[in-house]
């Protein structure tokens, strides 16, 4: 691949998650996002028979640059490391060590080559670029073109394969292309995971190669998913219950009874409240974090969404212990609304991050995600203000 | 560090009163046992004067009325007993400074038995030996204080009959010149 | 700008915003009803927006600041009542540092121990926040144990002390064991049942030979059109202490007796103010009580902004009509039926409450004021149940003159205490010195007629009270037998015995 100038997978990838409108990527799951990435740069290794994997392996058979920095970076990484020996594991490491400058590092390469034309966000708080297609530099639209593959019936080229059946396993699929859409091709998409294209433009070691590589980046993008959808559900059940249940009564007896100091002894209060606040500003801070371009190449970074619903679920609980479900009145009312739409909303993000094995739940899913996350931002919008009212009332009275 | 403070004690009485600066007498301040003494000395002489100028008179002497524990709907005195604790009330509503209570072992009132271990240590030893006082320190609240304990005899026949026939009175054998309790003087060190 | 700035800036300019009207209306002034943490008790709804009444430590006073102006608001208002009660637990007995182990279980030293305001949920009666067995705080261990010291206390629990009609925590005048013992062996009823300060009140004589007749008003000739008015005055102690229309219609011109003055000063409705002018202890006293408090001098006045705004530096900063938007809602002066929690006539909603709305201005007549004027508004169980009650065929026969003046018993007669001052029987406008607990009703009126024994009984029959005694006690007290065993009979034999039967029910 020295001389040749067609993309990584990798690229294409990220050039799949653009969005043509607001020139971001999409907002897929940042965890799937870093497999399929990660997926990408393995499958291209495999391509350029660099390394040689099937499904309990993956060895380097060839340690001879390909020619691209990133590849060869990577490359080098792998033979250093021959005890870590199976894609799982690769996927796995490269996924939450490498995805961000991967991501980056394509987008550097897509501007290089004239691809994409990079804009400096004026605010930029989120996101510091923004990227958009250079009009009549490239010479297909890579979309179109996959959305091309679906609907023909023709035998398509391997690497088109690989990237259709990577970014499937990411369930990041249906972020791209409309549920409709989706739907159809569903059985067009299955065919390509069982093809085998040996004989046409590969050797069959390739194709183990895309198959265990797929898979490794299914179990690794499905494991994260379920951990952010279980904590998430439980957050939100317990979050809905607050409003669902009715407030547990203060117990008629003398005595430092746990109800009695959680809610009406006032230096319990200030902690469940304090220890709330700081969950809360904890969960925003590694929101914030997450959107940060600075920390994007933090490792730990595909693990901050996670962190980002444990703090909600803390907070969820912290809440019970503060206010036993109790609403109040007034000002202290708009405000346990408002947190728990924020709660509630923020779990069905998460909830509807998991991808089921039927493309119209996933389709649904993801309807109920992009609702939900415009929903939670919106929540925050009012909660400052009315919890800093809730603290300035107990310190002016 | 004098400071001198006017303070109401008993009925009418005032007192110049130095408090302590320091807890020995090595201190330029008066130490706490001499203060605690001083204090005890005003507020006894004046209950022996209601005893003796009011209630004994009034009552025993001249006969003109009576004095009971319901005074105000007997239209009575108020006992000797009652009017030291009302004294000690106004105290503690006007100074924190110190503070005094007539305790017992035996109590009419439950609420004057020994409350703290020193106050049981002090008013077991003046019962057992009531020439000498008790003096000790305690913690309470996070503040220490110096305490002074001195015996409280049965001095007149009322004393005694009135403690051994009432009716919450847990003791029934009392004579006159027996300990009935002690006078409990605190003082908070700075 | 992209969405997510505009969200950004909208945000945090909302937020600086909502944060600034809020902190203003905090600081400076305005609607504060939104900041309420929780429903105010009782009666004190009625000041609920007048926060430093109470919250009068300043802003981001100490703890320990804020809860001892706190607690000084409380004595500001309560404190002579306390006073009077004869309070059992007054905050002075507690302040002994010996007390300190207490001090942990149950602050007696401060009322805010039991009496939290903002906190429906945990608010019991007569606005106590403590669950109601808090007496097991200091009486249930070692020398104090209650259930050792008391033998027929043993198998009581905590929270029947203040409920069963034994015990209160602050006014225990009628309930000590000696006053159950000396007033043990009473009647249900009184050989001569009659309240003694009412007949005084209604014995009182005017001194009829100075009284003017109707053709003696003077005032102007549009006023004089009524001759009822004019008869409701001739007839009235306002008249035979020889004050004109113009006493109350044109209070400066009175004196000087000029009916052109009296004309040229002439109002129509006079103000509260007037009655105030003679009436100073039943103005005093009635804006102590629910129906008046809010002119109750501790209330808070509504707060200046200009002047708030200078302190912080901001004055003449802000334009009239932005220091307009923050300033205190003026509070109704004066509370209106409307505003009551307890059940009221609907028709009656906009009434205001002020010494006109109980008292007829000209036939100035107690009788309409102590039954009619308070059945107008008040729409209870209990007021309902005083028609056709025995105490209310008393009172129906006192007003028709068949039966001895303070035979009656009106809704005034338990509930608006008469006192003696000066030679004079006066009315305590403050109901709440007679109100709750029901207790506090016993020495000054129902012993009057009743015995003791009685009137503890019926005083906790809560069924009794809502039925407005039709009928008998259905419960009876144990106290004052328990007492009786204790002192008069031998103590070994005291021991708890269950509910009875009430021996009220075959008296006559």
């Amino acid at each position: 691949m020295t001389q040749n100038p067609a993309p990584t997978l990798a690229e294409d990838v990220v050039l799949l998650l653009l969005d043509d409108q607001s020139g971001t990527l999409l907002p897929v799951q940042e965890a799937a996002f870093k497999c399929a990435l990660a997926g990408a740069t393995l499958m291209d290794l495999a391509f350029a028979y660099r390394i040689d994997t099937d499904l309990h392996s993956l060895m380097v058979s060839d340690r001879t640059p390909v020619g691209d920095p990133m590849l060869d970076r990577i490359l080098k990484r792998i033979s250093n490391h021959p005890e870590v020996s199976n894609a799982h594991a690769w996927v796995e490491i490269l996924s939450s060590e490498e995805a961000g400058i991967i991501r980056e590092q394509a987008l550097a390469r897509l501007v290089e080559h004239g691809v994409l034309q990079r804009h400096r966000k004026l605010p930029g708080l989120f996101r510091a670029h923004r990227y958009t297609r250079v009009d009549g530099a490239v010479e297909r639209e890579l979309k179109g073109h996959i959305r091309d593959i679906l609907h023909s019936d023709d035998i398509p080229d391997p690497r088109d394969v690989a990237l259709i059946c990577l970014v499937d396993a990411c369930n990041i699929l249906a972020d791209i292309f409309p549920r409709e859409e989706i739907e159809q091709v569903a059985p067009r998409i299955e065919q390509f995971h069982r093809m085998d294209l040996i004989g046409h433009e590969v050797t069959g070691t390739i194709d183990e190669a895309r198959r265990a590589i797929v898979l490794a980046v299914r179990t690794r993008a499905a494991r994260f998913g379920k951990w952010l959808a279980a904590l998430s559900l439980g957050g939100g059940l317990a979050a809905v219950a607050t409003l669902l249940v009715p407030r547990i009564p203060m117990p008629d007896r003398f005595g430092p009874g746990l109800f009695e100091l959680l809610w009406s002894d006032e230096t319990w209060q200030q902690w469940s409240g304090y220890t709330l606040l700081g969950l809360s500003l904890a969960g925003l801070l590694v929101a914030l974090l997450m959107k940060t371009p600075l920390l994007v190449r933090r490792k730990s970074h595909d693990w901050w969404p996670l962190m980002h619903v444990g703090f909600g679920a803390g907070c969820v609980l912290a809440l019970f212990a503060h206010t036993g479900f109790r609403f109040g009145i007034n000002l202290n009312a708009a405000l346990m609304w408002n947190y728990l739409a924020l709660l509630i909303f923020g779990a069905l993000v998460g909830i509807s991050m998991r991808r089921t094995a039927w493309p119209p739940v996933n389709a649904a899913l993801n309807r109920l995600r992009r609702f939900s996350i415009k929903a939670h931002l919106l929540a925050l919008l009012p909660l400052p203000a009315l919890l800093i009212l809730h603290l300035l009332i107990v310190y002016l009275y | 560090m004098n400071r001198n403070l006017f303070r109401q004690t008993g009925i009418t009485c005032c007192v110049v009163v130095a408090l302590a600066g320091t807890g020995s007498a090595a201190g330029e301040g008066v130490p706490y046992r001499q203060v605690a003494d001083m204090l005890y000395t005003v507020v006894s002489a004046d209950r022996e004067v209601y005893t003796h100028m009011v209630v004994q008179r009034l009552v025993e002497d001249q006969q003109v009325i009576s004095a009971s524990e319901h005074f105000e709907d007997d239209a009575a005195l108020p006992l000797p007993a009652q009017m030291f604790r009302f004294g000690a009330e106004k105290v503690e509503e006007q100074t924190e400074d110190f503070s005094y209570a007539l305790l017992s072992l035996w109590p009419i009132n439950k609420q004057n038995g020994p409350a703290t271990e020193l106050e049981r240590e002090g008013l077991e030893r003046v019962a057992e030996n009531p020439e000498e006082n008790f003096y000790g320190e305690e913690e309470l609240a996070g503040q220490r204080y110096f305490a002074a304990v001195y015996p409280d005899i049965a001095v007149a026949e009322a004393c005694a009959s009135c403690h051994n026939n009432h009716k919450d009175s847990p003791r029934t054998d009392i004579e006159v010149g027996d300990v009935l309790g002690g006078v409990v003087i605190r003082l908070p060190m700075l | 700008m992209s969405r997510n700035t505009l969200l950004w800036i909208l945000g945090i300019a909302g937020t600086l915003l909502a944060t600034a009207v809020a902190v203003a209306w905090m600081t400076v002034g305005g609607d504060r009803g939104i900041l309420l943490p929780g429903k105010t008790t009782d009666a004190h709804h009625q000041i609920e927006l007048a926060c430093e009444t109470c919250h009068a430590a300043g802003a981001f006073a100490n703890a320990k600041k804020a809860e001892k102006a706190l607690n000084k608001a409380c004595r500001g208002c309560h404190e002579a009542e306390l006073k009077a009660a004869k309070d059992s637990h007054p905050p002075g007995k507690f302040r002994n540092p010996r007390m300190a182990a207490y001090w942990e279980k149950l602050d007696a030293r401060l009322c805010t121990a039991c009496h939290v305001e903002h906190r429906p949920e945990t608010t019991r009666t007569s606005a106590v926040t403590t669950p109601t067995d808090f007496c097991v705080a200091c009486h249930s261990e070692e020398e104090q144990d209650v259930r050792v010291n008391r033998p027929s206390h043993a198998s009581l629990a905590f929270d029947t002390c203040a409920s069963s009609g034994c015990h209160n925590y602050h006014d225990n005048q009628a309930l000590y064991a000696d006053f159950l013992v000396r007033h043990a062996d009473q009647p249900w009823l009184a050989p001569v049942p009659m309240h003694r300060f009412s007949a005084q009140a209604q014995t009182r004589t005017f001194r009829t030979e100075a009284a003017p007749g109707r053709g003696d008003a003077v005032a102007p000739e549009s006023a004089l059109r009524d001759p009822a008015i004019l008869d409701a005055w001739a007839g009235s102690g306002h008249a035979a202490a020889g004050e004109n229309c113009a006493a109350c219609h044109a209070p400066a011109a009175a004196k000087r007796a000029g009916l052109a003055e009296i004309e040229a000063q002439w109002v129509e409705a006079p103000d509260m103010a007037v009655c105030e002018d003679c009436h100073r202890w039943q103005t005093k006293t009635f804006a102590r009580g629910r129906h008046g408090m809010r002119q109750h001098p501790r209330v808070s006045k509504p707060r200046n902004p200009r002047r708030r705004l200078a302190a912080l530096g901001l004055g003449g900063w802000l334009p009239e009509a932005a220091v307009a938007r923050f300033t205190d809602p003026a509070p109704p002066r004066r509370m209106t039926v409307g505003e009551a929690r307890l059940p009221m006539h609907a028709e009656t909603a906009h009434l205001s409450l002020h010494c006109g709305s109980c008292h007829r201005p000209h036939a100035v007549d107690t009788e309409a004021a102590a039954v009619e004027a308070c059945a107008s508004c008040h729409n209870d169980p209990h007021t309902q149940a005083y028609f056709g009650s025995p105490h209310h065929a008393l009172w129906e026969a006192e007003v028709a003159g068949e039966a001895e003046p303070g035979t009656g018993v009106s809704c005034a007669t338990c509930h608006l205490e008469k006192v003696e001052r000066r030679g004079n029987i006066a009315v305590n406008h403050n109901q709440n010195d007679l109100l709750r607990p029901n207790s506090k009703m016993i020495r000054p009126v129902c012993l009057d007629c009743h015995g003791l024994g009685f009137s503890l009984d019926a005083l906790a029959d809560p069924g009794l009270i809502a039925r407005n005694f039709k009928g008998k006690p259905e419960i009876q007290v144990e106290s004052m037998a328990w007492a009786i065993r204790r002192t008069v009979e031998k103590p070994e034999e005291e021991g708890a015995g269950s509910r009875v039967q009430s021996p009220w029910r075959n008296s006559p």
